[in-house]
């Protein structure tokens, strides 16, 4: 019973007991790698592991992993069944450094026990490493050849070292073989820091051709080919280009030393072939731009170097107004042609011309890029008369010349005929007048009348002053004006005041002497009352009174001539009656009644025109 | 021998003060605007401030300022120089028509109440002139108004008379109206004070205070009218009718 119970036990857990003594942990590593190049690391346990934990990989960077795989084998020796397992763990890692790194141990658990694999240690070097030897047996499943260096590499082809800036160099990465490559793949492009490309590797599979190197015959091909164009001046590095292939190489056997046989017949059908990828890198190149020549630079020159040919055209030389015409330039030739730009041209003022249209022909040869720009410019006239259209010039440098060059095309001259008043579609057709842009007035030059800051003129004592004066210089004239008004008002205005009362006084003097019929005094009064009161009204002293002065004195006043008369006939009357015989003279009441109207009379045109004070 | 040095010693120092403030106010502008016309606008902007230094003023300076400073790029200052130039010089055409240029070319979303029309005429009317030219007007028209008068008391003959009493008339209401005009501005220069913004970006409190609710952003070059101080607040009135207090040190006097 203890027996069976024991059995028993044996077969569930014996198998383990006996495996856990003899359990194979183990790293598989290169020995030596090429710095930036990927390989393998691969554990390998013989048993089914419950838990596999792999270190970190401190010194590389992982790529892939891990990938598992397990294999079982039976073997039946002498009727004994042995069966072994086999579990692997494979990363892909690549080197960063180079020196001396270890690989730390993983961890499996195995039956619940812990088992730790030996350190592994890479050795990474700057040169690509000698591949392991072929002919050394190696871990049983990584074993396989590897191409060598002189199997297969990559030669990189610069056609100048040298450019100067904006030059094109044709970068050729050629892939050089001995083996048979049956796929590439870039697995990263060079990084072109400062240097513009274009991608000119002729489409579909690449041309093979034979070339002999070091007395090896290769097979090459040309991977991918570049046109690139320095965008600055000084060093630089166009980066390594790292390409992954599938080299179909010979299996172990047909390696093996005394099979010439099979040698001799390489490549036949029946060979055993195994394909491996393999890493193969271009290294980095180093270019040296020059800068382009300061001395001859034109003004005008935009950066275009190459060879250059321009040709311009304008498709009609006479047009109406307010057509358009177009100004077609064609820019061909090699170089670093995308990048042209055309200089401003000055074209006529009355003609609008549009920003260019930009169409380009551009081709990528294995020669490099060339091609042409083609700049449309439309232009609308917008006068009539007959226009130059400067001759259109482009400034290159020519590389191999090392000089400096202009293409040009032109001049034109442009026709423009028509009405420009009938501008019905282009209601700011005319050019008189119109907004070019707005801007400020210039500044004010030439003399300037400077103040105290702050000061004001209103209210500021020098203001009150000035506004004094004319009011002062009204009231000394208003004082003045009234003092002379009263010396004038005392002996004439009194006068002239007092002289219609005098008159009207004299004349009821003289109405007494008519009825007491004493004619010669009656007439002597009427004459007195009638010279006094004009030589009063009148202001016109007595010593100054005679006809004349009287005359001018009522015209003067404005006094109707006729009056005049009349108060003269009247005078003339009295000094006739005082003087002449008796029963001559006029009768007395007839006198007095018409010396009344004649003062009754100039009364009233004298208040007529003279305002009464 | 001493004693005569003195007087020499003197004389020479009398000659470094008289050299060092030869230069005038004109020879100055002169040369101001030289370094404009060279475009060296940074200079010729410190040869204006200079000017304003000897604590003289005219519009020109501040309209040619103004333009240094649109030159410049420093549109709120621009507008400062010419608002500041219209001041002095209210119907100074090239500085009105730069200005308008300048606000162009601010950020200014603030919209100014329309007033009515004979508001506006009014308006117009008194910045004709400034407050010294209106008050020169005074000046003329009291005289032309006082020969008026006198002519009238002069003259007999009355068709002049009366022709003297119109003028009399006349010139007086002319004193009257340039009376009105120059103490209206006499007030806007002395009381009415304005200011621009000179921070591009400005926001207005509710408060004098940096603790203040914000209450609405304004922009560099707008014009503000200062109803209140404290401390080294102001408490602006904005074209729109809005009022809020802002620090002294980001606006500028007009």
């Amino acid at each position: 019973m203890s027996t069976l119970v024991y059995m028993i036990c044996w077969m569930l857990l014996g198998h383990a007991t006996v495996l856990a003594g003899d359990i194979s942990f183990q790293v598989s590593t290169p020995q030596s790698v090429a710095e930036g190049e990927r390989f393998r690391v691969t554990w390998t346990l013989d048993a089914r592991p419950d838990d596999f934990s792999a270190p970190s990989f401190e010194d590389f960077r992982m790529i892939s992993g891990p990938s598992t795989s397990s294999s079982t084998s039976t073997q039946i020796i002498n009727n004994q069944v042995t069966t072994t397992v086999s579990y692997s763990f494979t990363f892909v890692l690549e080197a960063l450094e180079q020196g001396t790194f270890t690989i730390p141990p993983a961890t499996a658990v195995v039956d619940g026990q812990e088992y730790a694999s030996d350190p592994g240690r890479v050795e990474v070097s700057d040169a690509p490493a000698t591949p392991a030897q072929p002919h050394e047996p190696r871990e049983p499943d990584t074993a396989q050849t590897r191409p060598g260096p002189d199997d297969i590499f990559i030669r990189t082809e610069i056609s100048n070292t040298n450019p100067f800036r904006g030059e094109q160099v044709i970068v050729s990465y050629k892939l050089y073989t001995r083996l048979s490559v049956q796929r590439y793949n870039i697995e990263r492009l060079p990084g072109f820091q400062g240097l513009w490309t274009e991608n000119i590797t002729p489409s579909g599979q690449p041309v093979i051709s034979q070339e002999e190197v070091n007395g090896q015959i290769y097979r090459v091909a040309e991977i991918r080919r570049m046109a690139v164009f320095p965008q600055r001046s000084g060093d630089i590095v166009i980066d390594a280009m790292d390409v992954e292939t599938q080299v179909s190489m010979p299996t172990e056997d047909r390696r093996r030393p005394g099979s010439i046989f099979d040698d001799f017949f390489g490549g036949s059908p029946f060979d055993r072939h195994r394909t491996i990828s393999h890493h193969v890198r271009a290294e980095p190149v180093v270019l040296n731009v020059q800068p382009l020549p300061a001395e001859g630079q034109p003004d005008d020159f935009t950066g275009l170097v190459g060879q250059f040919e321009l040709e311009a055209s304008l498709d009609s030389r006479s047009m109406d107004v307010n057509d358009a015409a177009t100004l077609q330039i064609t820019l061909s030739g090699e170089g670093n042609i995308r990048m042209a730009e055309l200089p401003e041209f000055s074209f006529p003022q009355q003609l609008d011309v549009f920003d260019p249209q930009v169409a380009d022909d551009i081709h990528a040869a294995r020669s490099g890029m060339h091609g042409s720009m083609i700049f449309d410019y439309v232009i609308i006239a917008r006068a009539t008369g007959t226009f130059d259209i400067p001759a259109i010039r482009v400034s290159y440098f020519d590389p191999e010349r090392r000089a400096y060059r202009t293409a040009s095309s032109g001049p034109f001259s442009l026709q423009v005929e028509g009405d420009p008043a009938v501008a019905g579609a282009y209601p700011d057709g005319i050019m008189e007048g119109r907004w070019m842009a707005k801007d400020i007035r210039f500044i004010h030059t030439g003399s300037v009348s400077w103040q105290q800051a702050g000061e004001v003129f209103y209210r500021s004592t020098r203001f009150f002053l000035l506004a004094a004066i004319p009011i002062l210089l009204l009231v000394i004239f208003l004082v003045f004006w009234n003092k002379h008004r009263q010396e004038t008002a005392d002996i004439h205005g009194m006068r002239m005041k007092k002289a219609r009362k005098v008159a009207v006084k004299r004349l009821k003097h003289a109405k007494r002497l008519l009825r007491e019929n004493r004619k010669e005094a009656f007439f002597e009064e009427i004459f007195r009352a009638l010279w006094g009161y004009v030589s009063d009204r009148l202001d016109i002293p007595v010593s100054r009174l005679n006809k004349e002065n009287v005359a001018s004195a009522f015209d003067s006043r404005q006094i109707p001539s006729g009056l005049a008369t009349r108060f003269l006939d009247g005078l003339h009357e009295c000094e006739y009656a005082r003087f002449a015989p008796a029963g001559d003279e006029s009768p007395m009441d007839t006198v007095y009644n018409k010396a009344l109207d004649t003062i009754v009379a100039i009364e009233k045109e004298l208040r007529k025109n003279t305002l009464v004070r | 021998m001493r004693w005569l040095n003195l007087p020499v010693l003197w004389f020479l120092l009398m000659l470094c003060v008289v050299s060092s403030r030869a230069q005038s106010p004109d020879s100055l502008m002169e040369q101001a605007n030289l370094a404009y016309m060279d475009e060296s606008w940074n200079e010729a902007m410190d040869m204006y401030e200079t000017i304003l230094q000897m604590e003289v003023e005219s519009a020109p300076l501040y309209y040619n300022m103004g333009n240094t400073a649109y030159q410049l790029g420093e549109l709120g200052r621009a507008i400062l120089y010419y608002e500041r130039a219209l001041r002095l010089n209210p119907s100074y055409e090239p500085a009105l028509h730069n200005l308008e240029l300048a606000r162009n070319g601010i950020i200014n979303p603030i919209e100014s109440i329309p007033v009515l029309f004979y508001q506006r005429w009014h308006e117009n009317f008194i910045a004709l002139f400034s407050a010294d030219m209106w008050a020169i007007a005074l000046v003329i028209g009291l005289a032309l108004c006082v020969i008026s008068i006198a002519l009238f008391l002069l003259k007999q003959i009355i068709w002049q008379k009366k022709l003297f009493l119109t003028l009399a008339a006349s010139f007086l209401l002319i004193t009257l109206i340039a009376a009105y005009a120059a103490q209206r501005q006499y007030h806007r220069l002395k009381h009415k004070q304005e200011v621009i913004v000179m921070e591009e970006v400005l926001t207005v409190r509710s408060a004098p205070a940096g603790r203040g609710t914000e209450l609405f952003r304004v922009y560099e070059g707008t014009k503000a009218e200062i109803i209140h101080r404290m401390d080294s607040w102001k408490e602006l009135r904005f074209a729109d009718g809005n009022v809020g207090w802002v620090d002294a040190a980001d606006v500028a006097q007009i």
